[in-house]
């Protein structure tokens, strides 16, 4: 285990309800600050689950996680709701924007459900120019397109400077020369941003990318 | 991103369904307020419109019909009275100032009243320019009347037979402009006056040319001395328990006060206001149960935005005030355009019911009418988004990843 990761995990055991309740397990894995991880494996072995798991959502049947020597599962529902928002940065499969906002006031929520305080006011302006936002940001999310629309879920999970990036199939739907591009841009985010980034994904174009591919399997 | 501003920006996504939601609360709203505050001010514009009449001496008959008639000037006569026998009636040592008045003629829809100079000190009415008229056929104008007709000092006009506009013209008696009262927010302003003998003598004129037409003689000319009542005020209150039933013991007089008869109106329209008020509040029940049908609805379509709060960090609390904040939002919309509403119907209802019967309604919002319209919004809209407010608050981050 690397010794400043800012992701560990130990003998971390997943509940499949759709299998009987039976456990899935990751690896011990450690993550540290720029680099990447793949959880690949076919649809239904728990990689969502192991996700939900390290996102503080939904608690790991056994193992311990820390994300920055914290472990979101000995926090209290509120004060884990807190720490995901302010240390956890999230793309979801579908991203996941609210229509009736703009692109600028989508990627702000991050900072306002967390009550994340941000101290450099320029940041959100900056992060918007880094992934080619800034034209429009104006705009409501529903009238952006697919890619924009990436960036901006992307621009959201990064706003609080999170310690760890969980990305849900984030290439599900994306050509290859796409994927090839949203990868480059996760990397390069997680390397700014000196966050953990960890990947689960059915798409086997993701794993040159990464450094570390843990496979799950699906149970029997 | 507060929640009232996510909840702006929900409302302005789906305006069309907020936009029936505040139509319905505003109409309820302005049911509710238009009943506390026309109704509230109509016994006072009543009050303000019979001014300084504290008693109305007319002959008997119907007590309420005589206030109507001669104090708030929006009906008919019944009758006549000698003048003689009301003002000896009248001479009672509590009674300050009495004053006979004849009615029968308008110009332009406006009464003309024939009466005495002491018809001003019973409204405590003052000359703004002119004179009081001294002379048979010379007219002191209320201060609305002289706007209205757009007559000034020196003018002449001619009155029409009958109350209200359309009579037959006494062309051969035309009046000229004397003086115009200054303004006193009560009857008075809507009036035309002048001498009593000139009224009786245009009309028995006019009965006499009727009699040689048809052969029938009527009340004028067989009371020389008549009038339609005469309008009292008090020196004391403690009058209005002696005056009036020493009055009722002559045969021929009737005494009617219209605080007296206007409070017993406004005792029988109470229901009215009741029920009035009752239908509001339905209204505002069904702009309360139409606001969280449309919220439940659209919380249920946006299960997937309030998921990716909690997973960005947002509390259970904060996701229900996203849900009470919309409901408020609607609510405090609904209230403001209700109170518009409101303020238009009754504002121009006064306007109209000045301009038809002359009662001079100033309706006022109080304060604490205020905050029980608005306390009663707030409860709406909190009822209103309770349900989606739960539903919110128990969203699960699971669907949101697993979709």
């Amino acid at each position: 285990m690397t010794e400043a990761a800012r992701l560990k995990l130990r003998a971390i055991d997943v509940t499949l309800e759709r299998y009987g309740n039976q456990f899935a397990r990751l690896p011990d894995l450690g993550v540290a600050a720029g680099e990447s991880v793949a959880i690949i494996g076919p649809s239904g072995c728990g990689k969502t689950t192991a996700l939900m798991a390290l996102a503080g959502i939904r608690a790991p049947q056994s193992g311990t996680i820390l994300i920055e020597d914290t472990d979101p599962w000995t926090l209290g529902r509120r004060s884990r709701d807190g720490f995901r928002g302010r240390r956890i940065g999230l793309v979801f499969q579908s991203f996941h924007l609210v229509d009736a906002l703009s692109v600028r006031a989508n990627v702000w929520l991050a900072a306002q459900c967390a009550h994340y305080p941000v101290h450099d006011p320029d940041r959100l302006d900056r992060l918007l120019e880094r992934l080619g936002l800034t034209s429009v940001s104006a705009r409501r999310a529903d009238r952006i397109s697919h890619g924009q629309a990436q960036r901006t879920a992307i621009a959201r999970a990064l706003l609080n400077r999170p310690a760890v990036i969980l990305a849900d199939e984030p290439t599900s739907a994306l050509d290859d020369a796409n994927t090839e591009a949203l990868m480059a841009l996760l990397k390069e985010c997680a390397t700014a941003e000196k966050a953990a980034l960890v990947i689960a994904t059915h798409d086997r174009r993701v794993l040159s990318a990464v450094e570390t591919v843990v496979e799950m399997e699906k149970p029997q | 991103m507060t929640a009232v501003a996510l909840a702006f920006a929900y409302l302005r996504r789906r305006w069309g369904q907020a936009l029936l939601s505040i139509v319905v609360g505003a109409l309820g709203i302005a049911a509710v307020s238009t009943a506390f505050i026309g109704l509230d001010a109509l016994p006072d514009a009543a009050e303000r419109s019979w001014g300084g009449v504290d008693l109305v001496i007319g002959p008997k008959g119907s007590a309420l019909d005589l206030v109507l008639c001669c104090a708030l000037h929006v009906s008919d006569p019944r009758g006549l009275v000698s003048e003689r026998a009301a003002m000896a009636a009248a001479g009672h040592p509590l009674i300050r100032v009495a004053a006979p008045i004849a009615l029968g003629d308008n110009v332009n829809g406006i009464r003309i009243v024939g009466t005495t100079p002491r018809f001003l000190w019973v409204y405590r009415a003052d000359l703004n320019s002119g004179r009081v008229w001294t002379k048979p056929l010379e007219a002191v104008l209320g201060a609305q009347a002289a706007r209205v007709l757009g007559f000034r000092i020196g003018d002449s006009f001619v009155g029409a037979h009958g109350l209200a506009a359309g009579g037959e013209m006494h062309s051969q008696f035309p009046y000229k402009v004397v003086g115009i009262l200054a303004p006193t927010g009560s009857v008075i302003d809507r009036l035309v006056l002048t001498d009593i003998e000139t009224v009786r003598y245009i009309h028995r004129k006019h009965q006499e040319d009727e009699a040689a037409e048809t052969g029938v003689s009527e009340t004028y000319v067989n009371l020389p001395d008549a009038a339609t009542a005469v309008v009292a005020s008090y020196k004391s209150p403690v009058a209005a328990l002696l005056v009036p039933r020493l009055i009722e013991t002559d045969p021929t007089l009737s005494a009617a006060s219209p605080s007296f008869e206007v409070a017993r109106v406004m005792s029988y329209l109470r229901p009215l206001t009741v029920a009035a008020t009752a239908v509001g509040l339905l209204l505002v029940v069904i702009a309360a149960a139409a606001a969280a049908a449309a919220l439940m609805a659209t919380m249920n379509a946006r299960t997937r935005d309030l998921a990716l709060l909690r997973a960005l960090g947002a509390g259970t609390w904060s996701l229900a005030s996203v849900a009470f904040a919309e409901s408020a939002l609607i609510a405090m919309a609904a209230l403001l355009v209700g109170l518009g509403l409101s303020a238009f119907l009754v504002f121009g209802g006064a306007q109209l019911l000045a301009e038809q019967t002359g009662l001079l309604l100033k309706p006022a919002i109080h304060l604490e009418d205020l905050s029980y319209l608005v306390g009663g919004a707030l409860i709406a809209a909190a009822v209103a988004a309770l349900f989606p407010a739960v539903r919110a608050a128990r969203t699960a981050i699971e669907e949101l990843l697993q979709s």
